[in-house]
């Protein structure tokens, strides 16, 4: 069932809470220990919380839209009374969380009920889900392939038909390439946007937090859920300008990967296509960013604990946080220019369209993939269509194209900041009309 | 194709340091005396790693580098819709 179908027969009475926490409870020990999506599962606490739902309804109180839906959350939100991991074992020893995280508290005061936490790329550095400490998480379309990251975990759990709903993060990508990977829908909110208290940061300039759902309607409700200002579009008062992006986004694609932007252009009858200007040096702003401030975040522990991380993690930090101070200003610096350049886009165009990744989840521990008849590295090439845009702060919507019998890839629909219910609406149009689906998951039951 | 509007042209800036063209020796240098400077001790087989991504991240700094900003252009804040 769908967030929307599980809360409607809940608020009706026509399913109890406590049934949908019990059959999520069940799913997960049935299918998690091959996926490996989660870290930890809460089912006293979501026990408790759908019998208070349950209650509430009984004595005639609304829970809210979300009522009774279970959801998962990235290991890198504060739970209370649990220790937030980030992916890392360097943190086991910190002290328990005092308070859930803003986003959690968000769902969970809609009717949302939290069922358990998930797997990630160590201190979300990655995009593939393979964590030292944890292992891998596996693409519930292909066991053997990797889930995208570094919110693999949770776009996993929300494909396997595990739990509807899911709470990610996105700095460099961390919703878009998982989404995209696994089949599902996935939001980066522009920046700013929702809070992001409670959730463990990663590169404070660009860090976001934003939700996986299987539907372009789940995915609105939980966004709707964590932004208290947001207004929903009808998809029938969609009057947008659609541009292809070109150059760049056309690199290293795969066939299929082209081919995903093209019947989602096709379906919105646009031809038009646009070049950014410094796309690339957008990326390289977004890396270097990333580098200086995950680098300085992680000195300290560096400095004392350093053989307690993933050494392909911290090598990098520790790179990040010995790099010399004027790139890091000059990347800011472009960043500003960069934002500008976007916003002179989007005065001729309202929604730009880009593939989420050059091609389909790889196998678990590949290194390299054929393009163009040369190999390629895979792990720094996922977030090549990503990154550059997460300089902008502007909001993606992630929506799955699959063909069938294939692994999904993802589209991006980019709006301006703020157009969050623009490119909601949009997606759910596309869903309507079959273009942007959720495929069924090949995972056995 | 989007145009600027201001800055940004690509100019190699006469000052750009461009850390493609030096030799990894000089990076060895660099992370040896940063390390020091920054208390952060590494051995032979972590200083290797922590060279090897600082030459990617050199890479991209000198392509920044090199891209010509107008000097009024501050560094970013937050974004707010």
């Amino acid at each position: 069932m769908t967030a929307a179908e599980i809360a409607q027969a809940v608020r009706a009475r026509t399913a109890s809470a406590a049934a949908g926490v019990e059959y999520a409870l069940d799913r997960i020990a049935k299918i998690d220990p091959r996926l490996n999506a989660f870290t930890a599962v809460f089912a006293e606490r979501a026990r408790r919380c759908a019998s208070r739902t349950d209650r509430a309804i009984a004595a005639g109180t609304d829970p809210g839209p979300l009522a009774g839906v279970p959801f998962a959350a990235k290991n890198l939100f504060d739970v209370a009374a649990v220790v937030t991991r980030a992916g890392a074992k360097v943190m086991r020893g910190n002290p328990p969380a005092a308070h859930d995280a803003a986003a959690i508290s968000a769902l969970e005061a809609q009717g949302a009920i939290l069922i358990g936490v998930t797997n990630m790329d160590e201190f979300a550095y990655g995009f593939v889900t393979e964590n030292a400490h944890d292992g891998a998480t596996r693409n519930p379309h292909d066991l053997e392939r990797i889930a995208g990251g570094s919110s693999g975990g949770s776009a996993a759990a929300v494909a396997a038909e595990l739990v509807p709903l899911a709470l990610g993060s996105d700095t460099n990508g961390s919703i878009r390439v998982p989404a995209a990977l696994c089949g599902i829908f996935g939001i980066r909110p522009s920046l700013g946007k929702i809070s992001r208290r409670g959730a463990y940061p990663f590169v404070h300039s660009l860090d976001t937090v934003g939700p996986f759902a299987r539907t372009a309607l789940d995915l609105q409700l939980a966004y709707a859920a964590l932004d208290p200002h947001f207004t929903p579009l009808a998809p029938s008062a969609l009057a947008a300008r659609y541009v292809r992006l070109a150059g760049y986004f056309e690199r290293g694609l795969t066939a299929q990967a082209r081919d995903a932007v093209e019947r989602v252009c096709a379906a919105l009858q646009t031809t038009a296509t646009i070049e950014l200007v410094q796309v690339e040096r957008a990326r390289e702003a977004a890396f270097v960013i990333t580098a200086a401030e995950a680098g300085e975040l992680h000195a300290a522990r560096l400095r004392s604990s350093a053989a307690e991380y993933d050494p392909a993690t911290r090598d990098r930090l520790a790179a990040g946080a010995l790099m010399p101070a004027a790139w890091y200003i000059r990347a800011q610096r472009f960043r500003s220019w960069f934002h500008t350049q976007i916003s002179v886009v989007f005065e001729r165009f309202d929604i730009l369209i880009a593939p989420a990744t050059p091609y389909a989840a790889t196998a678990i521990g590949q290194t390299t993939i054929a393009i163009d008849g040369r190999p390629t590295e895979i792990r720094p090439n996922l977030g090549l269509f990503t990154q550059p845009i997460t300089l902008a702060g502007i909001p993606v919507v992630t929506v799955p194209v699959g063909a069938s019998g294939s692994l999904p890839v993802g589209v991006q629909l980019i709006g301006r900041a703020g157009s969050e219910a623009v490119l909601l609406a949009l997606a759910r149009e596309l869903e309507f009309r079959g273009v942007c689906v959720a495929p069924v998951p090949l995972v056995p039951a | 194709m989007a145009r600027a509007r201001k800055g940004a042209r690509y100019r190699r800036s006469a000052n750009a340091l461009d850390m493609r063209e030096e030799t990894p020796a000089v990076v060895d240098a660099f992370i040896d005396a940063a390390a020091a400077l920054m208390a952060m001790p590494l051995d032979a087989q972590r200083r290797a790693a922590v060279v090897t991504n600082m030459l990617r991240i050199a890479a991209f700094g000198a392509q920044l580098a090199a891209l010509e900003l107008a000097d009024d252009i501050e560094p970013a804040g937050d974004f707010v819709p």
